[in-house]
């Protein structure tokens, strides 16, 4: 009859309605599989084989054990347990390693079922890689971020600087002017006018001063290449060969743990002249006067330090001070505050940093963090 | 307020030293100016006088920038001076900043009657002293 041939019903005797039951998973996208009491495999959809590296007919009726040793050591097995033997639901999240070395991120979703347990896993291994991705421009953009605000701080003390260490001498210059216009003896115009001298010089020194330390900013490619520190610091030390002489000043060096360095040889110059000048100038005259400048690696850093047993300077008070323009510690008439601001512009534009320790009355150390070797250095 | 006698001037710059010295001389309402090149040989000085009223300065002009003890610091310091000393100083800051948290800062703290940026010329200093003199105030 045309009713029976349109809609075949067919009842077969023996049927595992209870193993088919499952089957409307088969073709979905996340991962389903149904674990036994005995940690069999009884079902898997084709996303689980995908996911797990395998084959259906490889899992089915095999253990979890047996196909992916030690994963009942896991965490993540911890959890299905606790779902075998509790039977609550469970929501874990969970890295898993695959035999063949790969890592995989999964989201499981396991509830317990008559046959033990069924866990749903979605693959967010793309997801986790992304976030991971992510993370690292985060802190790209961060460390960016740092550097910006570092720059921003930088510009305001250069505001800073052109308001006070122009202004000062200008008003000055124009108040000599203002005392020349008026009735003084041709004497104290004289004296005025002489005045106006070292005035203008300073005026300009500033001024020159800050051209230096513009270039040093804008100066984005500055030339590399290796450097013998023993050559450059005999060069450094030519400038104050009286001086040391003079002050009787014990200078000793130990460049072994790290002979040649990457480096700007401007830089490198300017950085170790002014951290021996300093080390010098601010001695102590109670003993003789010890400096030992040293390079070496450490937690992959190339650094260089310059230890004195000076005068020190009071860290509790000073600490932010004092790689700031024109902040002075001693009351020493050579003092400008320059030296150390210029520093940690040069160290900083090529990535590295600089750091004091120090003991009034017992000396300083002056820690310079040149370049990360991974990164800078060709071996 | 009295009437300014004695002024205390507190800067590290010799050339302004001389030229205030010289334009507060030339007024001769002065008798007397103490100069100091920091804040802490300017706080060892008032120490040393602060039961003194004659000796105590009557106005004190400070700078900011300074070394070994700054304007700040000095200002921190008086705080703590200011109730062991015979009379009241007013202070006026004569800074070459032109920074607005300088001036809001230094406005902010009580003996602070002023923010002056150099240069401090005749007339400034006239004002100074005009608004001290004893017949506009009280």
């Amino acid at each position: 009859m045309a009713i029976v041939k349109k809609m075949p019903y067919i009842v077969r005797d023996g049927i595992d309605l209870a193993s088919r039951k499952y089957a409307v998973f088969d073709n979905m996208i996340e991962g389903v599989q149904v674990i036994d009491y005995g940690w069999r495999y009884f079902y898997v959809n084709k996303s689980i084989a995908i996911q797990g590296l395998s084959t259906k007919s490889e899992l089915l009726g095999h253990t979890m054990m047996e196909k992916y040793p030690g994963i009942e050591n896991t965490e993540m097995f911890k959890c299905l347990q606790q779902c075998m033997i509790e039977r609550i639901p469970l929501e874990i999240p969970s890295e898993f390693d695959f035999p063949d070395g790969t890592k995989g991120w999964f989201e499981l979703s396991v509830q317990p079922v008559p046959e033990g347990i069924i866990i749903l896993s979605s693959d967010i291994t793309r997801l986790k890689k992304t976030e991971a991705e992510l993370k690292r421009k985060l802190n790209e953009r961060n460390e960016m971020l740092a550097q910006i605000s570092s720059q921003k701080r930088q510009l305001e003390e250069f505001c800073q600087i052109i308001s006070h260490n122009l202004r000062a001498p200008l008003s000055n210059l124009f108040l000599l002017g203002e005392m020349l216009a008026e009735n003084h003896s041709l004497e104290d115009k004289f004296h005025y006018f002489e005045m106006q001298k070292p005035i203008i010089i300073a005026l300009q020194k500033t001024f020159e001063e800050l051209v230096d330390a513009t270039q040093v900013k804008m100066d984005s490619t500055i030339k590399k290449e290796l450097i013998d520190l023993d050559r450059v610091y005999e060069k450094a030390k030519r400038k104050f060969e009286e001086e040391i002489q003079d002050a009787k000043v014990t200078v000793t060096t130990d460049f072994s743990a790290a002979k040649t360095i990457f480096y700007s040889k401007k830089y490198i110059h300017t950085i170790l002249t002014n951290l021996l000048s300093n080390a010098i100038r601010y001695r102590s005259l109670e003993r003789t006067s010890k400096i030992h400048i040293a390079s070496y690696k450490k937690d992959g850093w190339v650094c260089i330090e310059v230890k004195d047993n000076g005068l020190g300077i009071d860290m509790k008070k000073n600490r932010n001070h004092l790689f700031k323009l024109h902040k002075t510690f001693h009351n020493h008439p050579k003092a400008k505050g320059f030296g150390l601001f210029i520093t940690k512009i040069q160290v900083e534009t090529l990535g590295g940093s600089i750091s004091a320790k120090s003991i009034v009355d017992q000396g300083s150390t002056f820690t310079v963090k040149l370049y990360k070797i991974a990164s800078n250095e060709k071996n | 307020m009295r009437k300014i006698k004695n002024v205390c001037l507190i800067d590290d710059d010799k050339i302004f030293q001389y030229l205030t010295h010289r334009i507060i001389t030339d007024t001769h309402l002065i008798k007397d100016i103490e100069m100091f090149s920091n804040g802490l040989d300017a706080l060892h000085y008032l120490e040393s006088v602060s039961d003194d009223k004659k000796k105590l300065p009557d106005v004190i002009l400070l700078d900011l920038f300074m070394p070994v003890m700054d304007g700040w610091g000095f200002l921190k310091e008086y705080v703590d001076l200011q109730s062991k000393l015979a009379k009241k100083i007013p202070i006026y800051i004569i800074s070459s900043s032109i920074d607005p948290i300088d001036i809001q800062k230094s406005k902010s703290i009580n003996s602070v009657i002023d923010f002056i940026v150099k240069p401090m010329t005749k007339e400034v200093f006239m004002q100074i002293m005009h608004s001290h003199s004893p017949n506009k105030l009280h």
